[in-house]
């Protein structure tokens, strides 16, 4: 009973150490500057609109907004696109080679982005793609894939090998065994590979700011700037803005938690 | 309908010989079944003829077509698994019609096929709910209903009534046996499971690492072990086996040992003075009677009811025999017991070679 009483207050603690913050940053998005800056922190106030008007009344951030879905979204597609079938292969057929293409996926998470970010700017710029959709489409793509494949393989692992046996035995060919059996079979488990790489990507800032000046820049950089401004500290703009930038990987997320519950309580009626 | 031959099937994992030398006929509406322990080869040899392990070397024949190198789409067969592997996204009715739709039936022939197989296994009830929302058993006939909506010249089962309990496994067991004499296809089973193996099959393939150690009716198998090693598998509950060398007195041929010295019937075996034998007795051949001189005689020291039957243990010098007795004429813990071998249901083997010692000729009446 007390042991019980004891978790329960534990998980309460640990749930409000992690939503308080969230909480906080949402508050304050609707604060005007006087309600933020006061050694007693408020908890009622006058809801403000400015900042989150502020915020989206800036042409910059619609751009952002715009590149970032369009970045991240088509990096995302590439990732699972190039990262399933490799993941794929690699769980059904694991030998040396297989074995050390999984290890060398991994390990390309390991290089700090700085390394790569100014051999990348390099690249781009001599290829003259630089500060352009297009070359953030394609460097993000090489780290959702490499998130893809990494991700993916536990969930083609735990596909039952008899059941695509049994897919072969009733005449279909490599191809369709993996669309219409191994892919849906898996699908559950290759939702949290989508959403993890493009939860990375939509935050990622270091070779963002690195690999674009104005065009293609993305919503982290945007928000980040508004810091910038002025020798006052804009709290309230900038919490708006990262209330703003945190609505779609949640869209995101709730759309897909939505799937899962609806795939498990299928599987539990 | 068609017969499979299998002509000198080799397969090997790299340096590793699973299957050294295969050979079988398999003939037309014939039920066969594949027994072994595990790893003996037996799942392996059905993979291969389903084509889901390549064959290393050898000829394997379905019909009048060589396969060796065929999809198993095109091998007319149709193949239940040991984990039923069903498609977990699909409702039954589309696991059952999936193999169709690749061969572009047409819609209104798949709902009429579909409404056949499903009414003789009694799925209709469950056909729009997932696979996880069955029984084990039901799962089961879903596979089995999956396999036989092709209408395939040959059935593979592969161990399917393992992940059952004990009294589904006996349930589903007759209804296989009552599906094959309806549809007469062609079937190779694969079992680990001797009631399965005696009840469903025209004829049992008793596998030993890889090789066939015997083909025969179960009964042949039963009453005519060829080998130690077959006397061993078949049969519950296993057969005595005791270490004996075979003498020759008066004319009359024995086996001796240390405890004990039985007069055989010389003309039934291929044995020689001086030979080192195992006598090999079923529990059931053993009978209670003290008149047969010198009978196996040694005290019990323990008895297992079985309710119609009890098993009696007993101890012969050093070796420990079992005897079924009909339960009401059991004997007490602790009581000395004399038992005689029934006529004729002596096995001799070879100690060296395990081989049987049985003169070809020589048929054993039925026990």
């Amino acid at each position: 009973m007390i042991a019980r009483v004891i978790g329960k207050a534990t998980l309460v603690f640990c749930a409000a150490c992690v939503l308080m913050p969230l909480l906080w940053t949402l508050m304050n998005a609707f604060k005007v500057n006087a309600d933020l800056l006061t050694p007693v922190p408020k908890f009622v106030f006058e809801p403000t609109f400015d900042n989150i008007a502020y915020v989206l009344s800036r042409r910059s951030v619609f751009g952002a907004l715009y590149n970032s879905l369009i970045i991240c979204l088509s990096a995302v597609g590439i990732g699972l696109v190039l990262g399933l079938p490799a993941a794929y292969a690699i769980a059904r057929y694991p030998n040396r080679i297989t074995r050390e293409i999984q290890f060398f996926v991994l390990s390309l998470r390991f290089l700090p982005p700085v390394a790569i970010a100014i051999p990348f700017m390099v690249i781009w710029l001599n290829l003259g793609f630089y500060d352009t959709r297009l070359s953030m489409i394609v460097t993000y793509s090489l780290i959702t894939t490499s998130i893809a494949i990494w991700l993916s393989i536990p969930g083609f692992q735990s596909v039952p090998k008899e059941v695509e046996e049994a897919a072969r035995v009733d005449g279909y060919g490599p191809y369709a065994v993996f669309f219409r059996v191994a892919l849906p079979v898996a699908m559950k488990a290759l939702m949290g590979a989508l959403a993890f790489s493009f939860v990375l990507v939509w935050n990622e800032f270091m070779l963002a700011l690195m690999l674009t000046a104005s065009n293609a820049k993305t919503l982290p950089l945007v928000a980040s700037e508004m810091s910038q401004q002025g020798l006052n500290v804009p709290w309230g703009i900038l919490n708006a803005a990262v209330v703003l930038l945190s609505i779609p990987p949640l869209l995101l997320l709730g759309l897909l938690g939505n799937f899962l519950n609806r795939a498990f309580a299928q599987k539990r009626r | 309908m068609a017969e499979i031959i299998c002509r000198n099937i080799r397969k090997t994992y790299g340096a590793i010989e699973v299957v050294p030398d295969f050979n079988l006929h398999v003939r037309d509406h014939e039920f066969v079944v594949f027994l072994g322990p595990s790893g003996c080869g037996k799942s392996t040899m059905l993979r291969m003829m389903a084509g889901l392990e390549n064959i290393t070397s050898g000829e394997l024949m379905i019909g009048d077509k060589v396969v060796n190198d065929l999809e198993p789409r095109d091998r007319g067969i149709a193949m239940v698994f040991q984990n039923y592997a069903l498609y977990p996204h699909m409702t039954i009715r589309d696991n059952i019609a999936f193999g169709l739709r690749r061969l572009k039936v047409s819609e209104a022939e798949i709902t009429a096929r579909t409404a056949e197989v499903t009414s003789v296994l009694g799925l209709e009830p469950y056909l729009d709910r997932k696979p996880t929302e069955l029984s084990g058993g039901q799962q089961q006939r879903v596979a089995i209903a999956r396999a036989m909506i092709k209408t395939p010249d040959v059935f593979l089962f592969d161990e399917p009534l393992s992940n059952l309990d004990a009294k589904l496994r006996a349930t589903m067991r007759e209804e296989i046996a009552r599906l094959h004499k309806k549809l007469k296809t062609t079937t190779v089973y694969v079992t680990h499971d001797q009631m399965e193996a005696m009840t469903l099959a025209d004829r049992i393939v008793l596998m030993k690492a890889g090789r066939i150690e015997q083909i025969g009716s179960p009964e042949e198998i039963y009453e005519r072990p060829v080998s130690r090693f077959v006397a061993g598998f078949i049969g519950t509950p296993a057969m005595n086996f005791i270490d004996a060398t075979v003498m020759s007195e008066h004319g009359q041929c024995c086996v001796v040992n240390n405890e004990i010295m039985l007069a055989l019937d010389g003309t039934s075996f291929n044995v020689e003075p001086g030979q080192q034998v195992v006598l090999g007795v079923r529990p059931s051949d053993l009978v209670q009677d003290a008149t047969v001189t010198p009978p196996l005689s040694g005290q019990c020291d323990l008895i297992e009811y079985h309710g119609d039957h009890a098993l009696v243990s007993f101890k012969v010098g050093t070796s420990s025999l079992h005897a079924l007795v009909a339960a009401r004429k059991r004997p007490f813990e602790g009581e000395q017991v004399n038992f005689a071998i029934r006529e004729g249901a002596a096995h001799l083997f070879d100690q060296k070679t395990g081989k049987s010692l049985l003169r070809e000729s020589q048929s054993v009446a039925a026990a």
